[in-house]
């Protein structure tokens, strides 16, 4: 009996796949990664469930993978070394919303509309909503770190975990923050010495597989209005982003972002035609607000004197033939991506400072002379400091596939050089990763700690990589 | 073969696959995204999208996005496992969802129909659907019924009187069959607005929609034209069957031909109708949308129907875009009865218990009322014969 069959012989025979068919959407996420074959799938209804599956993969060296909603773009559940796919979405249950203590406790496998909706009735909702969209899931996100609504407001997902639950590689469970005390439930994250939560968030599932998230629960919005700024230059734009970011006006914005010029033009232009083209910015911010109206009407005001300071203007034409619509339809990335796809979208999410915007965008415009055969697009999404840069190459997959991974991770080594830092890491940012010596070794040591057979997702974190593993991997 | 094996199967091989090849577009631009899988987006009234990931199984492989992996594997030279395949792509409802949904406007059901025609060609489908191909040659129906007794319905009903203007009326194979109080009601609203019903008697067939759903589709549209070519001359043909609303959408767009519902509808706007409840209805009511209506056009169209007469009711889901199937249509329900009868339970379910289902669509009503008898469900033209007055 091979060591993958081992592992889930022990299962309810309904949880586990080995068909070839059902395995191949196992095989990537939406990233420009390589995918991989794993040999079977499972789909754990409880902790229970994942601690036996790890323990015994751990006894038999298996390589396990875990996945969500499989809409993240780094590659991290990509099972590149074979072994098992453990599938979360099965795990999908909301345990508790209690609003007396403001926090949502929900399985890993809850996607973000299915939570959404649900708290919807008890006038809630929850402070990071990524925009891979609907169908990722908490644990995703949890896991690869995400942002999106409400980054501008909460700054990132780890911010908005109160705790979680945690089954390590040897099959033991934990449960992090306040709930880590025998009678405790899940209120506070930190105080009880060293932040064990975040080591688990944005961990891409190489230290333990979370099991049950605890989230902070917010009033939903009352009042929603978006508004759109115009600059001549990069440069003015991040400035303007500083100011509104070092006053603290992000308070109110759900959500935030900036365009470049060709996004601009190509909104506008395709709105509205006869709009002449000298007229256009050069950089466009757009903010989403939520709140009490006469709050967020106070804030746009302060925040419309900051834009004129730092040489910029209202600019509601890209509002009225673009952001609005972004928004109050809530499309998602693949959706406004895939308008003006040839095929696929290599995406790249980077962390910057907000004065680095410009040597961000210097890079974008490196990457388009290098490599001219891809359209080259970027953004940033604001945080309440900092940002996140997107890059997307779009490709033809049938035939670039292999260029745009080449180009893709050269885009790693010029945003490292420019001073941004990988977000959402999985195996995309790995070889970056691992050239940060000193913080790698740690991680190194830690994973030697939590997972010393490194069977959960090798490969993420550039962590993991056992030849040995590999090398039975290959006559499995 | 793994590990190392990294590299995708990019190699397109000359494979003949004609069906699929001509989806090339959708293969490769399928961002996995899993929006087709199990969306819940409630700014688009999108309370989950695929009935087979709700009520059968939660493999991915089921769904609008496996189908596109299995048919880019097997463009790209993958050995795949047919029989395997072919339980996966022949339980599809066929419902749309997942076209209506995704985000970049890929045909998921498209290439699952497309998968289908070429596991035909193949000679690797699964039993139950081979059967049922067999029947629908045989029987010229999917339900079994023998051809000998498809006009049962009409049986004993009186002959209408003869007036300039005429419908020739196509119950379909559901109302012919299995909902005859359906295709009689209808009878009863035509003849109420003064039309001469006309049938094609022992002539009357399946107009090929249950082919079309298995992927056969020319077989599908020789089953079509032979219906059509019966129908022939100038008369407004009006069919019961929202599945024979599409397929005669698909078959002959420039010939006069409605939905019962698309008549009636017309019936009402033009005053050849006065309908209005009568009765106390004593619970509520609830329309249960169809994904044929979705496609044939006709849901609004039901709702405009019965807010017309004074009906107050409920529907779902709430938006008519996205109608997750009751388990009536497609495969499904030879592939997987015990499932597609949970599909019909949960749609009942989702309303209030005692509350009185009305679908425009017979296949629905035919099988909803199997999977849950001491439901009250109607077909819209029998629910408004019961509930309104009129010359019935």
């Amino acid at each position: 009996m091979n060591a993958v069959r081992k592992v889930t012989e022990t299962l309810d025979p309904a949880v586990v796949s080995d068909n070839p068919i059902d395995l191949l959407t196992y095989q990537r996420d939406c990233s420009v990664s390589p995918p991989g074959h794993a040999q079977a799938m499972v789909r754990p209804r409880d902790k229970d469930d994942v601690a036996a599956v790890l323990r015994e993969a751990t006894r038999q060296q298996v390589p396990v993978y875990v996945r969500g909603g499989g809409t993240m773009y780094a590659g991290g559940v990509n099972p590149h070394q074979g072994g098992l796919v453990l599938d979360l979405t099965g795990m999908n249950r909301i345990l508790d919303i209690d609003l007396a203590r403001g926090v949502v406790l929900i399985e890993p496998g809850v996607r973000f509309g299915a939570l959404t909706q649900m708290l919807k009735p008890h006038g809630q909702t929850i402070g990071i909503i990524p925009v891979t969209g609907p169908t990722a899931t908490i644990g995703g996100a949890a896991s690869a770190h995400a942002l999106g609504t409400g980054s501008a407001r909460f700054q990132s997902f780890a911010d908005e975990v109160v705790g979680l639950e945690v089954v390590l590689p040897s099959g033991q469970v934990i449960r992090t923050g306040s709930a880590a005390g025998p009678k405790a439930e899940y209120f506070h994250r930190f105080g009880m010495g060293p932040d064990l939560t975040g080591l688990f968030l944005g961990g891409d599932a190489t230290f333990g597989v979370i099991t049950a998230i605890a989230l902070w629960l917010h009033p939903l919005p009352k009042f929603r209005d978006t508004q759109c700024y115009g600059f001549a230059s990069a440069a003015a734009a991040a400035n303007f982003i500083g100011a509104v970011q070092a006053r603290e006006l992000t308070r109110l914005v759900w959500y935030g972002s900036g365009y470049e010029a060709g996004t601009i033009k190509s909104r506008v232009l395709g709105a509205v035609p006869d709009t002449a083209p000298e007229s256009l910015p050069q950089f466009c911010v757009g903010l989403d607000f939520g709140g009490d109206e006469p709050m967020v009407r106070h804030d746009q005001q302060l925040i419309a004197t900051l834009c004129a300071d730092t040489g910029g203007r209202l600019y509601p034409l890209f509002n009225e033939s673009y952001f609005r619509h972004l928004r109050n339809e809530e499309i998602y990335w693949y959706g406004y991506a895939g308008y003006f796809s040839r095929s696929r979208c290599a995406i790249l999410m980077s962390s910057l400072a907000t004065p680095s915007m410009p040597a961000f965008l210097t890079a974008v415009a490196q990457l388009r002379t290098e490599y001219p055969q891809f359209l080259w697009g970027a953004a940033v999404v604001l945080c309440r400091r900092g940002l996140h840069g997107g890059i997307m190459a779009f490709y033809d997959e049938a035939r670039e596939w292999e260029a745009a991974q080449d180009a893709t991770q050269a885009a790693t080594a010029l945003l490292v050089k420019a001073g941004c830092t990988p977000y959402k890491t999985g195996k995309l940012w790995a070889e970056q990763l691992a050239g940060f010596t000193q913080y790698h070794e740690v991680l190194q040591s830690l994973k030697q700690l939590f997972d010393p057979q490194a069977i959960l997702s090798p490969g993420n974190l550039g962590l993991g990589h056992n030849a040995n593993l590999e090398k039975k991997s290959d006559v499995l | 073969m793994v590990a190392k094996a990294c590299q995708y199967h990019l190699t397109v091989t000359n494979r003949m696959l004609p069906l699929i090849s001509a989806f090339k577009k959708d293969l490769y631009h399928c961002a996995d995204c899993n929006y087709c899988v199990d969306a819940v987006w409630a700014e688009r009234g999108i309370d989950h999208v695929c009935a087979t990931m709700q009520h059968h199984t939660p493999l991915t492989s089921y769904s609008g996005r496996g189908y596109i992996a299995a048919a880019r594997a097997w463009l790209e030279g993958v050995d795949l496992d047919l029989n395997a395949l072919g339980e996966r792509v022949f339980t599809c409802t066929t419902c749309g969802n997942c076209e209506q949904v995704c985000p970049i406007g890929l045909h998921p059901t498209a290439v699952g129909r497309a998968l289908r025609g070429e596991l035909w060609a193949h000679e690797q489908v699964p039993a139950p659907l081979a059967a049922l191909h067999q029947d629908l040659l045989r029987d010229e129906n999917p339900n079994g019924v023998p051809r000998a007794q498809r006009m049962q319905w009409a049986c004993g009903l009186p002959k209408t009187a003869e007036t300039i203007e005429s419908v020739l009326y196509l119950p379909g194979c559901a109302a012919a069959t299995t909902t005859s109080t359906e295709a009689r009601a209808a009878v009863a609203l035509f003849t109420a607005a003064g039309y001469w019903v006309n049938t094609l008697g022992e002539a009357d067939s399946c107009c090929g929609a249950p082919l079309h759903e298995l992927g056969l589709d020319h077989a599908a549209a020789r089953m079509f034209e032979a219906l059509s070519g019966k129908a022939s001359g100038d008369r407004l043909v009006v069919m019961s069957g929202l599945e024979c609303a599409c397929s005669w959408q698909r078959g002959a767009a420039t010939r006069q031909a409605l939905s019962f519902v698309a008549w009636l509808a017309q019936a009402l706007h033009a005053g050849r109708l006065q309908l209005h409840t009568t009765r106390d209805l004593g619970s509520s009511i609830h329309l249960l949308d169809s994904c044929q209506s979705r496609r044939s056009a006709t849901n609004s169209l039901v709702r405009e129907i019965l807010n017309g007469v004074g009906v107050a009711f409920t529907s779902s889901p709430t938006d008519p875009r996205y109608v997750v199937c009751c388990g009536a249509a497609g495969g499904m329900p030879r592939m997987q009865p015990e499932s597609a009868a949970r599909m019909a339970c949960a749609r009942i379910s989702a309303s209030e218990p005692d509350s009185l289902w009305v679908s425009a669509d017979p296949r629905c009503v035919a099988h909803l009322r199997a999977a849950m008898p001491s439901a009250r469900v109607f077909g819209l033209a029998e629910f408004l014969t019961t509930y309104c007055a009129g010359s019935f």
